[in-house]
């Protein structure tokens, strides 16, 4: 009996303490409800009539609410949400509400710069978050509902047949195409009524795979407060795709998220330039292999009084069958076109090589791998290494590495010259032999002098050397510790260039660096796949299978 | 196939089994005393002299006053009310070398004097890097930093270059200084002073260059400065409690938060948006939001003593007396929810975070000893210091 009531104690206590608990917004946790853009990266801010999400516990009732009827009330199942800035306070409207999210319209009268947001369900008053308001700042709805992918982006082909692109439902060039958003900016009238109809006066450009498109509407959606449409029609000279870079601009310097659209001038399934059969098994979903192998160098010499060169050699092999969806999204596979580049900011370090910070949504694969059987067999001009795990997991691992300075001798493995890779099979995937070849190492001709990056200015990376057929990537990363923000991009440069130049709406995503640039990670690599290295794997149970070579040559740098 | 269990499983996992020990632990129909309850050894002030104490069943009783292993009565002070329970010390690392990269904030890769070399610190935490062996003892030289340490009983703070080691100069400051610490620029230090004062040191010419006296009611002790360099905080270690925020520009108080009593140590999250409040004597972590200066929520943890964020703030470190041996509990930042508990030693006061997050230093001033905690490996090592040692204050010098 004693028992029995220190257990019902106890729970009366729980049930106690949950009613009397206040709503709890959690740290950092106030996004634009379509980019989820975090706060330290240059677009991380919530714009004035925009729309944006609140995440927390206690916040609203468990079952969720949403508004159904406008006028929208500034009380939504027992939530209510503050705007405060020092004496000035305003309420947001809510249009969803549950206990974890709140979705919410920013008053167009917010005031700019920084306020605080309160949460009140039932009279209980929530902590207040802090959140950075600017005039506008859009975000794009995605399919994907992450921020990243195919963004909800409705094909026009008649007032009736307004389907969702996706890869399978391209868009041709010239297309007509309504891009959902939030983020726009004010409205000259209530913000809880049915949105009137009409551009609204902020400059708007909307790029595809980095071309201008003609925009014939720019304002709110009849249907739905503080949702904007974008009528925008596809540039003749974008270029075909799965997954083509959009990006909206307002104000000539804020910048959303960047989202895809999949462009095929016959209107049928779209194929990419680059590893075309890795797209076509991704988006069908076939079986897919591809045992990697790469070379990375490093040049660290921000923030060190003496440059260090790190160079290390790794394997890195998967075998799955990607999940068959509308909408395929890797952004790991899903490769803007040739001549193009596009942009991730996500709330982590995206450069943790270590678990703790969530990887980009959708990198890792949300099926089973497929069994290979026994690790791999590598043989190559410094003799036959096992590609046993020992790094991430049990499919990559450290073939061996250099640390100038005399802080790591060499034992690096992959030199150029010709490879033999063997698999002994497994219950799902099949023995195999492959041959291929590493080439000769790119040069990165303007890599010493790529150390402090101005954003404000287009940056142009040279090379020479490599192999034919070779692809040339130039990715970046920014990542600001203290907000826990990052920004990454990925330019893919056009087939036989010797430089490339990233433009300056790319570089504006990134994090400025820190005074302290140990608070900062700012990194280009050049990273290469080459062509004579890609071979293919013929093993039972793959429907795709390649063996690739990637170069990757770094460098740090400071973001200005 | 292997099968691997995710982290949110493992935690779903962990859960259960703590759900399940709760009601095999709440059916024991065993009386507990304060023995079982505190099973440890604390410090007490007695007569105006520091006692290494513990309880026989419910009964308090003095284990010695005397010099034992664990326990040095020379660091801990009685002369004033509620003492010894505040930190005796802190240090603060400043580096400073030959100015390169942006703004001078610069790394050497220090030459060894086994023939290997230092590896620079930025680089643990960017991908593609190999393991690299332990460096041998780095050779001194003139871009080593500086350290910054209070001397409580002699109202002094010294700096001590760390390569040699040695005093540079000893810095006169208002009576029983506690914490320093450095503002981002590395152009002052502010040093906390518990009779009342708070003492400005400009580091160009190691001079206390002002000195804001607080209100009689003010106790300095704990101290930590904004990001941005434009705040500081400081905790009133009294019964009234308190979070002074000072402007730095004016140097003047222009703000004070309300805490629980005999508030001790104050620590900014990395990006400046929150502050933390320990209490030793209490039974949680407080934390502020730094735009309103409003208080967000509080985490029921026991005795806490000092706070350690990852870099990205993503992840809070906390030590605690509460159990014996001390503990160190991990806490989601974002939902404020606790994580996991590291075991260390005796008497955990303070903590810090390695550059590239991987190790957390933990002092256990009761214990002697001083534990390293490996996150990447998921391991802790501690290590008894010996004689009558009793760590107080960490600074990471490179």
């Amino acid at each position: 009996m004693r028992n029995l009531i220190r257990v019902a104690a106890y729970f009366t206590f729980l049930t106690g303490a949950a009613v009397a608990q206040p709503p709890l917004i959690y740290n950092r946790s106030i996004y634009n409800a379509a980019s989820f853009i975090p706060a330290g990266v240059p677009s991380g801010t919530i714009a004035q009539g925009s729309i944006f999400s609140i995440f927390g516990t206690r916040l609203g009732p468990t079952s969720s609410v949403t508004a159904s009827s406008f006028p929208l009330g500034n009380t939504l199942g027992g939530v209510s949400i503050n705007i405060i800035q020092g004496a000035t306070s305003m309420p947001a409207i809510p249009v969803y509400v549950s206990g974890g999210q709140i979705n919410a319209i920013m008053p167009s009268t917010a005031p700019l710069g920084m306020v605080s947001v309160q949460v009140a369900f039932n009279n209980l008053k929530s902590n207040m978050a802090p959140v950075q308001i600017a005039s506008s700042e859009v975000g794009v709805f995605t399919a994907t509902g992450t921020g990243i992918g195919e963004g909800v982006l409705w094909n026009f082909i008649s007032q009736k047949s307004q389907p969702v692109n996706s890869p399978t439902i391209t868009a041709k060039p010239g297309q007509v195409i309504t891009l959902w958003a939030t983020g726009l900016g004010p409205v000259p009238y209530a913000d809880n009524i049915p949105p009137t109809a009409g551009n609204l006066p902020v400059q708007v450009q909307v790029f595809v795979g980095g071309q201008p498109a003609g925009v014939q509407y720019s304002g709110r959606s009849s249907c739905c407060a503080g949702v904007d449409q974008l009528v925008f029609t596809v540039p003749n000279n974008a270029p075909s795709g799965c997954w083509v870079p959009v990006y909206v601009k307002t104000a000539g310097a804020n910048l959303s998220n960047f989202v895809t659209i999949a462009i095929n001038p016959s209107g049928a399934t779209c194929t990419t330039d680059v590893l075309p059969q890795v797209t076509t098994a991704f988006i069908k979903g076939q079986t897919l292999g591809e045992a990697i192998v790469t070379r990375t160098t490093t040049r660290h010499d921000i923030g060190t009084i003496a440059p260090v060169d790190v160079t290390s050699d790794y394997h890195v092999s998967f075998a799955f069958e990607p999940p068959v969806t509308p909408f395929p999204f890797n952004p790991a596979l899903a490769f803007p076109p040739s001549g193009t580049c596009t942009a991730y900011m996500h709330a982590s370090d995206l450069l943790d090589g270590r678990a703790g910070s969530p990887p980009l949504p959708g990198i890792v694969p949300t099926t089973m791998p497929l069994d290979v059987g026994p690790p791999f067999m590598l043989t190559g001009p410094n003799g036959t290494k096992t590609l046993s795990a020992g790094f991430f997991s049990a499919t990559a691992g450290f073939l061996g590495g250099l640390i100038s300075n005399n802080i790591l001798p060499s034992s690096l493995f992959l030199d150029p010259g010709s490879y033999t890779l063997r698999g002994f099979g497994g219950t799902e995937v099949g023995s195999f032999t492959t041959n291929f070849t590493i080439p000769q190492p790119l040069n990165w001709t303007n890599r010493l002098q790529t150390n402090l990056v101005p954003r404000a200015q287009p940056l142009t990376i040279s090379w020479t050397g490599g192999d034919t057929s070779q692809v040339v990537s130039i990715i970046g990363f920014g990542d600001d510790l203290p907000t826990n923000s990052s920004t990454a991009f990925v330019c893919i440069a056009p087939p036989g260039a010797t430089s490339f130049t990233v433009p300056t709406d790319i570089l504006s995503t990134l994090p400025a660096g820190r005074p302290n640039p140990l608070q900062s990670k700012d990194v280009i690599y050049l990273l290469t796949l080459s062509g004579s290295s890609l071979k293919p794997i013929n093993a039972t149970g793959l429907d795709v299978g390649l063996t690739s070579y990637y170069s990757i040559i770094g460098k740090t740098v400071y973001w200005q | 196939m292997n099968f691997h269990f995710s982290r949110s499983t493992k935690f779903m996992a962990m859960g259960i089994c703590l759900s399940l020990g709760w009601f095999v632990l709440e059916s024991c129909d065993c009386d507990e005393s304060k023995e079982d309850q505190f099973p440890g050894f604390w410090v007490a002030c007695i007569g105006n002299q520091p006692a290494l104490m513990s309880y026989s069943g419910n009964s308090a009783t003095i284990v010695s006053t005397d010099s034992s292993p664990n326990f040095n009565p020379a660091q801990w002070d009685c002369s004033h009310p509620n003492s010894p329970h505040y930190k005796n010390s802190q240090a603060s690392a400043f580096p400073i070398g030959t100015p390169s990269g942006p703004n001078g904030y610069a790394r050497k890769p220090h030459a060894a004097s086994s023939g290997a070399a230092y590896l620079p610190q930025q680089l643990r935490d960017l991908p593609f890097l190999p393991d690299v062996p332990p460096s041998a003892n780095p050779v001194c030289d003139a871009s080593y930093p500086d350290v910054f340490q209070t001397v409580h009983t002699q109202a002094l703070v010294t700096r001590i270059s760390t390569c040699p080691f040695k005093i540079k100069v000893s810095i006169p400051v208002v009576t029983r200084p506690l914490q320093v610490v450095m503002t981002p620029d590395g152009s002052s230090a502010l040093v906390t002073s518990f009779d009342n004062a708070v003492n400005f040191i400009d580091l160009a010419t190691n001079t206390v260059t002002y000195t804001l006296m607080t209100d009689p009611s003010i106790n300095p002790n704990g101290l930590a400065i904004s990001p941005d360099g434009t705040r500081a905080y400081i905790t009133s270690f009294n019964t009234n409690g308190g979070v002074a925020v000072i402007d730095l520009a004016s140097r003047t108080i222009i703000a004070t938060l309300s805490t629980n009593a005999y508030p001790q140590g104050v620590t900014i999250t990395p990006d400046g948006s929150e502050i933390w409040i320990t209490y030793p004597l209490g039974s949680s972590v407080d934390i502020f939001d730094t735009l309103s200066n409003t208080y967000v929520t509080g985490l029921n943890i026991g005795e806490t003593t000092d706070i350690a964020f990852n870099s990205t703030g993503t992840r809070a470190y906390i030590t605690s007396q509460a159990t014996t041996p001390g503990s160190v509990v991990v806490v989601d930042t974002s939902s404020y929810q606790t994580l996991s508990t590291y075991t260390v030693g005796l008497g955990a006061s303070d903590i810090k975070m390695s550059y590239g997050d991987q190790f957390l230093v933990v002092n256990n001033d009761a214990g002697g000893s001083i534990s390293v905690i490996d996150l990447k490996k998921d391991a802790v090592v501690t290590t008894q210091l010996g004689g009558n040692s009793a760590p107080s204050g960490i600074a990471f010098v490179h």
